[in-house]
């Protein structure tokens, strides 16, 4: 919706790792000019809730600092999990309930 | 068709090409670096950030340990924030038969001149990592200068070093072929762009062959995926890179936890990890670090290995045609000596001779000895899986 | 390895009546929701729906819900796995689901994915202080746990989720509402907004939230006249003191599934931003991957229904467990139903937005 303009660059902007507007300007005006690229920068969006709520803000972001219009900013990659599942649930699993065959593994690019 | 021309191209925007061309740019050599997608993109940017120097092979011991003293300064060089810390590194035995392996290994390392590794029993392991289980090793090797670093701030700031010397680097672009002139090198065709140059730098891990092939060149590299899944960021728990048999982890900077697994053997390319492999290690390293159990996995991912016959990097010329210069085979470890690897790249390119002799590295090796794994030093190697 | 015809994610609206319709066809159909209860969001609406007789308005969202959880329960082809999170695609045919606290995979042939949206966030100083939320999160605190975390609300945005959020704050206490909304004119529908007008409530049109601040929580907001760029115009701030915070900027397709598998996706504002390419049958630009619901581009629970029946018959169709003629009938009824859904002055432009993505989705829709 509406992005305010006033300046507060010290706004943050992703809650998870705590990265502020500021920072994330000065990201795209150095290149980052993918959301991707904006998180390998900044870390914005590499937290528990893997940019959910910035992503969209950083999308306006970069469509308001760069050269790109908003069809040109897609999402992030999206890796799994999806969800924070903890380790000790990751690793609860039989088996044959879980494994794939390798083949399939190694189909995944 | 779009024409350029300068005195080195270097194909592949990993740490090993940013770190040469800063080396090279330092000279005031022309340089234009071309990637097929964004600078650290693959292992570069997707690595453990282990930075280790116990365990090498007698040929690359003093490049990993000269690189420890580039890392040392390297934020000061680069004026960025890498990360980097000597944490030290601890590499598990399993059995009282690999500690003995170990002990063999770190006499060797001592007499090669490393004096900052020594063999803790179980109960000095614990010392250092309070969080190990009880009765998961015999000991295992501890070294203090060995440390870790962040991957992506680290080839970054080589990238924005080297721009900043007036290195162009050129993203999205993917190099199509190696153009010859008779037996030397004329230069690059990516797309509609011809680069045309004295000196040509491949630099692109596993996809090596893609380029060399058609030369009539194979390197003896295997391409391997390899993968970590990270946690959210914890209070300090495993302070050094921990090694054991079959997983490793490492906390970064920022209080994530990195773990992956020691022994890869998908052999194939991917950015996406293997599911049957993060389940797996996700459920042996709670075994060596109960403390784990209720960390939260936010993402895994995988990289490419250059798993070279020897273990050992390829690096330098490539007899029979003129201004080709090679750079792969890292084989799991070639962040940590990146540094000082990139800066011998450009010797060899810039001065024509190099600091450190490439010769154990030349391609040529293959060749002359049908060189493979060491069995006396990789013993150890092994043991210690194809990585880090 | 559990093995089922039909994977459906979210036992939302779209995927209980997605659901219902394969198992009753003959599919072996596994339904997961991370919640513990069925229904998505409509258990959260208390109030009487919108939409046509046949669409159940005047119905209240919850009893549809449970209506359809009822009747699922009695069908034998449906299995429900609840308090368990699709978190991963392998591949196309095979996902990872924590259940009962360890990992199953499900090897499927089919899936349907419905998972709905989420709000989007919107970010000014002071919005990360306690008393600012999404407008769901609000409505959740207020009709499922009964607690009322303020008593001046400030609502940012006036579609339908802020009007009745602002409504069902004020039948729960609440002591006034504010609304404001950057556009010049009422996203939602007049019904909703004339009923919190007669509560007194204030709609701002035109007019944005600048800051919010407090001491450790919301205690007041400046807000600000805005032009029709949504930018603040100069010296129209003023203070208003409220408790409450809440955020209604729209929804966006909760699409992570389809973007780890590498679906296609088109910018479409009119549906909540990206969403994923799909043709008239719901099929995505991936063979055997569905969608239905708000995950398709955010609606209603009436379009997202229907969608999951049509999707739901696609399947059964490819699965060759109906013929063709009962295909195409189906598709037809459902298709017109879906397009009285999508008339009138505030429909039509998700109509004209789907049309947009079926035409993108037949160039792909040849390839196959
Ligand atoms: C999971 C994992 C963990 C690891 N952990 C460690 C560790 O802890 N410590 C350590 O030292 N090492 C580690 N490594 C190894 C390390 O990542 C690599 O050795 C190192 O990054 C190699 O750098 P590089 O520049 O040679 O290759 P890369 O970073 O892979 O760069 C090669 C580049 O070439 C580009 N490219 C390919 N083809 C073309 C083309 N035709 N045209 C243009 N560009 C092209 C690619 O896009 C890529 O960016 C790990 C690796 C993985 C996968
Ligand atoms: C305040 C408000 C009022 C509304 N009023 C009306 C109204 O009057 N009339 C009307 O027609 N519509 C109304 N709607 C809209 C309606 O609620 C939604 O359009 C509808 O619920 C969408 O249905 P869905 O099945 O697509 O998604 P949802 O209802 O959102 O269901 C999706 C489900 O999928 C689950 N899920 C997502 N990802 C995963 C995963 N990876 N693993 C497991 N589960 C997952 C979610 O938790 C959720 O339970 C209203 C919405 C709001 C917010």
């Amino acid at each position: 919706m509406h992005e305010n303009n006033t300046d507060n660059n010290d706004v943050i902007i992703c809650r998870c790792e705590e990265i502020s507007k500021e920072e994330i300007i000065n990201a795209i005006r150095n290149g980052a000019d993918t959301v991707t690229l904006v998180k390998k920068y900044t870390r914005a969006g590499m937290g528990l809730c893997k940019g959910k709520t910035c992503s969209i803000v950083i999308q306006r972001l970069i469509a308001e600092y760069s050269s790109k219009s908003p069809d040109q900013i897609p999402f992030d990659i999206e890796r799994e999990p999806f969800r924070p599942i903890k380790i000790s649930v990751m690793g609860n699993y039989e088996d044959e309930n879980a494994l794939v065959d390798h083949e399939i593994c190694l189909k995944r690019k | 068709m779009i024409e350029k021309k300068a005195d080195v191209v270097i194909v592949g925007g990993g740490i090993i090409g940013c770190s040469t061309a800063y080396g090279l740019a330092k000279m005031g050599i022309k340089v234009i670096v071309i990637e097929r997608d964004y600078v650290a993109s693959q292992g570069s940017g997707r690595n453990a950030g282990g930075v280790r120097v116990q365990g090498r092979l007698p040929a690359e011991l003093p490049i990993a340990m000269e690189a420890v003293e580039i890392w040392k300064t390297l934020d000061k060089e680069l004026g960025i924030n890498s990360e980097y810390r000597q944490t030290g590194n601890v590499f598990l035995a399993s059995s009282e038969k690999e500690k003995e392996l170990h002990e063999k290994m770190a006499k060797r390392l001592q007499k090669q001149g490393l004096k900052d590794v020594r063999v803790l029993s179980e109960q000095e392991v614990r010392k250092v990592i309070p969080a190990l289980k009880q009765g998961m090793c015999k000991g295992g090797s501890y070294c203090t200068i060995d440390g870790m670093a962040n991957p992506l701030n680290t080839t970054f700031g080589y990238a924005n070093a080297a721009a900043a010397l007036g290195v162009e680097i050129i993203e999205h672009t993917k190099v199509d072929s190696i153009d010859l002139a008779n037996t030397r090198v004329d230069g690059v065709t990516a797309g509609d762009l011809k680069v045309k140059c004295d000196t040509l730098m491949v630099a692109i891990g596993s996809w090596s062959n893609d380029l060399m092939e058609p030369l009539g060149i194979k390197i003896p590299i295997t391409p391997c995926r390899n993968q970590i899944f990270v946690t959210e960021v914890l209070p300090p728990i495993v302070e050094p890179f921990l090694l054991t048999p079959i997983v490793y982890c490492n906390q970064t900077y920022n209080g994530n936890m990195f773990v992956g697994n020691v022994d890869p053997d998908d052999y194939c390319l991917g950015n996406s990890a293997n599911p049957n492999e993060t389940k797996r290690t996700a459920r042996d390293i709670i075994r060596y670090i109960p403390a784990l159990a209720d960390a939260s996995i936010i993402r895994a991912w995988g990289g490419p290995l250059d798993l070279s016959a020897d273990d050992m990097p390829i690096l330098g010329d490539v007899p029979g045609t003129e201004g080709l210069v090679v750079a792969c085979g890292f084989s799991g470890h070639g962040f940590a000596s990146a540094p000082y690897i990139g800066k011998l790249l450009s010797e060899h390119i810039g001065l024509g001779k190099s600091s450190y002799s490439l010769d154990a590295f030349r391609y040529k090796r293959f060749q002359e000895t049908n060189a493979k794994v060491d069995e006396n030093v990789y013993a150890y190697g092994q043991a210690i899986g194809k990585n880090r | 390895m559990f093995e089922v015809d039909l994977l459906i994610v979210g036992a939302g609206p779209a995927g209980l009546c997605a659901a219902l319709e394969a198992g009753q066809e003959g599919l072996s159909v596994l339904l997961v929701d991370e919640n513990a209860k069925p229904g998505g969001q409509l258990f959260k609406q208390i109030h009487k729906f919108f939409g046509s007789e046949m669409h159940k308005a005047g119905t209240r969202g919850f009893r549809i819900g449970e209506n359809l959880v009822r009747e699922i329960a009695e069908c034998p082809n449906i299995t429900l796995w609840l308090n368990s999170v699709v978190f991963s695609a392998i591949d196309q045919n095979h996902f990872e689901v924590v259940h009962n606290c360890s990992v199953q995979v499900i090897n499927t042939k089919k899936v349907i994915v419905a998972t709905g949206a989420i709000e989007k966030g919107l970010v000014f100083p002071g919005w990360t202080l306690p008393g600012v939320m999404g407008a769901g999160a609000l409505q959740t605190m207020i009709n499922i746990n009964r607690v009322r975390p303020g008593n001046k609300l400030l609502m940012v945005g006036s579609g339908n989720v802020g009007l009745i959020v602002s409504y069902q704050f004020l039948q729960a206490g609440g002591e006034s509402v504010i609304l404001v909304e950057a556009a010049n004119r009422i996203g939602g529908y007049g019904v909703h907004a004339s009923k919190i007008r007669r509560y007194g409530t204030n709609i701002i049109t035109g007019c944005s939230v600048e800051s919010v601040s407090g001491n450790g929580k919301v205690e007041s907001a400046i807000l600000a006249k805005v032009d029709d760029k949504f930018q603040t115009i100069k010296g129209t701030q003023w203070e208003e003191k409220v408790d409450i915070v809440a955020i209604a900027a729209g929804l966006y397709p909760l699409m992570e599934l389809l973007r780890q598998l590498g679906c296609e996706f088109t910018m479409c504002p009119p549906l909540g931003g990206w969403v994923p390419v799909h043709d008239e049958r719901m099929e995505t630009s991936l063979n055997g991957i569905f969608i239905a619901g708000d995950v398709s581009g955010a609606e209603e629970a009436s379009t997202a229904m229907e969608e999951g029946r049509l999707a739901a018959w696609s399947v059964t169709y490819d699965l060759a467990k109906c013929t063709k003629n009962k295909y195409e009938s189906v598709r037809i009824d459902i298709t017109k139903r879906l397009e009285a859904l999508r008339s009138g002055p505030y429909g039509i432009a998700r109509k004209n937005a789907k049309d947009s993505i079926y035409a993108i989705a037949k160039n792909f829709s040849k390839l196959r």
